[in-house]
């Protein structure tokens, strides 16, 4: 330190304790901002393809024709069977969707104030298989072996009535008896869930053409590979082995797929994309008014640095330090905020908040850029530093 | 023999020997930008100083002083006329070139304009840094600068906690830090108390003889005027009087010894010679005529002049041999009568030189010395 060149940018910002902390929070907030937008944004997302994050499974299997979830394009179990054939390949599962024909009734309610029934989620499987990494489903898989029997969603909106277990509610015209509840959450195609057995669903919505067929056509196909077996070697030899009118996705292959059909289908993206935006731009000013504030009260100093023969270009270097020094500063409490602050979101509204190092990157770069930004926009002034008004 | 054609030149450009470290020539200056808020602020001045002078400009505020600063400093561009420092033409310069040339001077600020944020080794190692790369010598010398201004206790101080004093040292300390050839200075003494602004121009003092180092110190404090070589001084714009403080007591040493100025006041005398110009004249030359209406007065800086009177048709005498400090000359302009002698020089001269209306005015300055210079003319006759 002692023999190191003059720090000048450091020193400009370290020199006044009180202030650093201030500005720094002054950054940190814009971080928060950023993170808070990036969070809600990628929390919708996360929760539309929540229900695919639960399968049990690495490789996902739908028809060619299917390009959303929501969107009923069966394709035939033969396809299962033909896969479990495919080595490395321990299951096939099949899952069964409803999402139109399922129309739900509230029966809590009397007649003249229930408002008309509306479509729930659902989700079928055979009771048997291990369809869903959700413990609580898990656990009651063998009550849905009764006829009937279903798990209701905790988190399924308020027009479905209350959750309750051991009650009796109506779904497509018939009568269903809830044996537990879970928690999935909903998102933008369906605002509740209902899990069932493949055999109360071919009960419930059967193939009108062929009822005794209605099994024989599955929505998604979840296959589950040998541990120890390469996701991607096992794709390739599905993929080899089954004819093209399905797709073999891995599953993060298929939670891109989901994630960017509903960020396409919907303004959510470039809302929330706005939103970071303008997280950007009250950041940007923030950093502004920071350096610009700095440079202002430190322009005679500035002048006097240009009066003893230093370059203009040296003069924006000490700038734009001391704005990146600013978004490092910055970016640190704001992290630490932004985690204090998605766990809560996440405890209270139940919004899935992921911090995910992609996530931390992404808005460090942003906070990077908007300093660097707010950096050069003071430059202009620094400019203005005149060498001659030293000796006024 | 050729007749008079001197050489004369306005006392104000007036150069020591040595080579020149700065040359102002026909500088104007304006403010403004547009043609009606154009302002002339610099009215063609002319100013040469040598290696190692110490030059005090003084002057009212808003006389140009600190324009003409910036102007020699490479602080400010040239608009009109010449300005050379440092052997370098700062009119020909582009903004870059100027930042280098600045490099090798040293600026003193009245606003100290010290770095808040550094402490006093860092703000004077800021200037080293410009010029070192080896940073343990450039730690070594700004503690040598500091330690020279009487600051060594005081080097890991952030200006909060100097004083007045001890901040405008810290400035100096950073002027001085890369061993400038010119040194600018702009009220380096203002904040500072008689003994400390002592030991400054001391200082300034010290590095002109030592180093040969050149200081132009803008002032108004006029404690500080005995160390200077030459003083000039500005008003509206103009180099009003410069005057190489050496030479002008010369003048008036030598006017007292003559009769005509013995019984002058200092005042008056510093008032005549402020007003002489000098010129030069090779031998042989003939600088007065017998029977010419008289011009000027005259005063050897150095040479030897005969004087020779024409009494009849072929009957020259040659009646005086003058040489340095003594005068010649003052009669016609005394009496209005033509010149009563021929001065012709035998060796090369060296003049001060007063026209008729200054040197008229001067002496009707004092009616006590017009009546006691009638009476040495008339003892004369």
């Amino acid at each position: 330190m002692l023999f190191s060149r003059v720090n000048v940018a450091w020193l400009n910002l370290a020199h006044d304790k009180v202030r650093l902390v201030v500005r720094v929070l002054g950054v940190a907030f814009a971080v928060l901002l950023m993170f808070v937008e990036l969070g809600f944004w990628n929390a919708l997302l996360d929760a539309s393809v929540e229900l695919i994050q639960q399968f049990n499974g690495e490789l996902i299997l739908v028809s060619k024709a299917r390009y959303a979830l929501a969107i009923k394009e069966p394709f035939t179990t033969r396809r299962l069977a033909q896969a479990r054939e495919v080595s490395g390949v321990r299951a096939a599962y099949a899952v069964y969707l409803e999402y139109v024909a399922s129309l739900w009734k509230d029966t809590g309610i009397p007649e003249p104030q229930r408002s008309s029934s509306s479509a729930i989620r659902v989700i079928a499987f055979d009771p048997d298989e291990p369809v869903l990494n959700i413990p609580e489903v898990n656990a009651h898989r063998a009550d849905l072996k009764i006829l009937g029997n279903i798990l209701l969603d905790r988190k399924s909106k308020p027009v479905y009535g209350t959750v309750q277990r051991e009650i009796d509610r109506e779904l497509s015209q018939h009568t269903v008896h809830i044996a537990a509840t879970f928690r999935l959450g909903t998102d933008f195609a369906s605002d509740g869930n209902v899990i069932m057995s493949d055999v109360t669903y071919a009960h419930l919505f059967p193939n009108e053409l062929a009822p005794s067929e209605t099994l024989s056509f599955a929505d998604v196909g979840v296959l589950h590979i040998e541990s120890g077996a390469d996701v991607e070697t096992v794709r390739r030899a599905v993929r080899r082995e089954l004819p093209d009118d399905v797709n073999v996705y891995t599953k993060d292959e298929f939670l891109d797929v989901e994630k960017t059909y509903w960020q396409k289908a919907t303004p959510i993206g470039f809302i929330f994309q706005l939103g970071l935006f303008m997280g950007f731009i009250v950041g940007a000013v923030i950093c502004y008014q920071i350096i610009s504030t700095d440079v202002s009260e430190h322009l005679p100093e500035y002048a006097t640095l240009k009066a003893i023969g230093y370059h203009d270009l040296y003069l924006s270097s000490i700038v734009l330090r001391e704005s990146l020094w600013l978004a490092v500063l910055g970016f640190v409490p704001g992290l630490a905020l932004s985690w204090l602050l998605y766990a809560l979101l996440d405890a209270w509204v139940g919004l899935p908040m992921y911090l995910t190092s992609l996530r931390i990157l992404l808005i460090f770069a942003l906070t990077t850029v908007m300093c660097a930004v707010s950096g050069l926009l003071v430059l202009r002034k620094v400019k203005t530093a005149d060498p001659a008004e030293v000796f006024a | 023999m050729s007749t008079a054609a001197p050489t004369e030149r306005p006392r104000s450009s007036s150069v020591r020997q040595g080579p020149q470290i700065l040359r102002v020539q026909g500088v104007n200056h304006w403010y403004g930008d547009t043609l009606e808020t154009r302002k002339q602020v610099l009215f063609d001045n002319h100013l040469s100083v040598a290696r190692g002078e110490i030059v005090i400009m003084t002057g009212p505020s808003g006389s140009g002083k600190t324009t003409l600063l910036t102007l020699l400093g490479a602080l400010r561009s040239v608009q009109e006329g010449e300005v050379e420092v440092l052997d370098q033409k700062l009119h020909q310069l582009s903004g870059k070139q100027l930042v280098e040339v600045r490099r090798n001077i040293g600026f003193i600020f009245q606003a100290h304009n010290l770095f808040s944020s550094l402490t006093a080794l860092q703000n004077v190692r800021m200037a080293l840094e410009l010029r070192e790369s080896d940073r343990k010598r450039i730690h070594d010398r700004a503690v040598e600068v500091l330690t020279a201004l009487g600051l060594q206790d005081r080097i890991h101080y952030k200006p909060s906690r100097l004083s007045g004093g001890q901040k405008q040292r810290v400035a100096i300390a950073r002027a001085l830090a890369n061993r400038p050839k010119l040194i600018l200075a702009d009220e380096p003494t203002a904040a500072l108390d008689e003994h400390s602004g002592r030991d400054v121009v001391n200082l300034l003092k010290k590095l002109a003889h030592e180093e040969g180092c050149t200081s132009l110190i803008v002032t108004h404090d006029n404690r500080i005027l005995d160390v200077a070589d030459r003083i000039v001084s500005m008003a509206d714009g103009h180099i009003k009087s410069n005057v190489l403080v050496q030479e002008e007591i010369e003048i008036c040493e030598f006017l007292k010894q003559c009769d005509v100025f013995a019984h002058l006041t200092t005042g008056m005398l510093t008032n005549i010679a402020e007003e002489m110009k000098t010129e030069s004249h090779p031998a042989g030359t003939i600088i007065i005529r017998q029977g010419d209406v008289g011009e000027k007065f005259y005063l050897i800086k150095s040479g030897i002049v005969d004087v020779i009177v024409n009494q009849g048709l072929a009957d020259e005498a040659k009646v005086a041999t003058l040489g340095k400090g003594q005068i010649f000359g003052e009669t016609a302009l005394l009496t209005g009568e033509p010149r009563n002698a021929t001065v012709i020089g035998v060796r090369e001269v060296e003049l001060y030189t007063l026209d008729k209306p200054r040197f008229r005015s001067a002496i009707a300055a004092s009616e006590p010395f017009r009546k006691e210079l009638e009476k040495i003319l008339f003892q004369r006759q």
